[in-house]
């Protein structure tokens, strides 16, 4: 029974820790020593290993984008300074005239653009810099990019909301074009549609 | 023309294996052979690692076998050496030979 659930777990470890398509025929293959002869010590040895060889792998695939969005990030706000006066500035008025929801959707969108077209650009020039990368990208590869990006976005900005609230400060109080982030404006949207 | 793909040595050894092998070769008989040409253990992890960059170079493919109790019903994935993937080993193997062969005679048997 104990020796059942050890390999168990090692095997959901070689196949949830290792990232590799090719998880579930290793794990099969080191069950399949363990079943010839090797020793439990071995078995845990390798599996170990299968990890720390997918996670090595996982950091030298994520090394590059990751800098590359670090180092594209730091354009957002010249990016927003460049657009300023084709993306921020809906009609005054306007959507305070329109019924729930459209104006929090309206304002939600307004708050989006910006940061949306910004990602957007970002992963083009990302691709059109590594034009090996071009022949493996297909639209669900997009939409999955891309849904991503805008759930981080999305998560970051609630977490700035909230880091920066204090008790005295009313946050529905705050006219979302006093705040200078794109993101910012987009979660004041969505505490002012509360 | 296509560019020509560079075998790392432990790439090359994974080819060579698999041919030596013949067909249906799998990770626990590819990871012994492997451990007894070099004379010491080979981590199953390196060698699933070397197949999947293999793979996705167009070396080699792979097809699933079907599973079996002594494997938690996991099934078996059988590697095979394309028609690049041969190109690539020549080549390689053309190299190096011409590599060895312009070595200065050193007077030892380098060779």
């Amino acid at each position: 029974m104990k020796d059942t659930c050890f390999v168990e777990l090692a095997a959901w470890m070689v196949e949830h820790l290792t990232f590799g398509p090719t998880n579930e025929a290793l794990s099969g293959d080191l069950q399949e020593e363990l079943h010839l002869g090797r020793s439990a010590t071995w078995y845990w040895r390798q599996v170990l290993m299968a990890i720390a060889i997918g996670a090595s792998k996982l950091a030298q695939a994520l090394a590059l984008p990751v800098i590359f969005a670090a180092g594209w990030s730091m354009l957002y706000p010249a990016w927003r300074w460049g657009a300023r006066d084709l993306l921020y500035h809906p009609p005054a008025g306007r959507w305070d005239a329109l019924p729930w929801p459209n104006s929090a959707l309206l304002e939600v969108s307004i708050g989006l653009t910006p940061a949306l077209t910004f990602i957007w650009a970002g992963y083009m020039v990302y691709l059109l810099c590594r034009s090996e990368l071009m022949r493996d990208v297909h639209p669900p590869h997009i939409v999955h990019g891309l849904s991503t990006s805008l759930t981080v976005l999305l998560f970051l900005t609630v977490g700035m909301v909230n880091h920066f609230r204090h008790p005295n400060v009313d946050l529905s109080s705050i006219s979302p074009t006093r705040i200078s982030t794109p993101a910012f404006t987009c979660s004041m949207s969505v505490f002012h549609s509360r | 023309m296509r560019k020509h793909t560079y075998l790392g040595e432990f790439e090359c050894m994974i080819l060579l294996t698999i041919l030596r092998l013949g067909e249906e070769v799998y990770g626990v008989p590819l990871a012994r052979e492997l451990s007894t040409i070099r004379g010491a253990d080979v981590a199953v992890g390196s060698v699933y690692a070397a197949l999947d960059r293999l793979e996705l170079k167009g070396l080699i493919t792979s097809s699933l076998g079907d599973p079996s109790p002594e494997r938690g019903g996991r099934a078996k994935r059988y590697f095979r050496v394309t028609e690049l993937g041969l190109r690539s080993v020549r080549e390689t193997r053309k190299t190096l030979t011409r590599l060895w062969k312009s070595l200065p005679a050193t007077g030892g048997d380098i060779a």
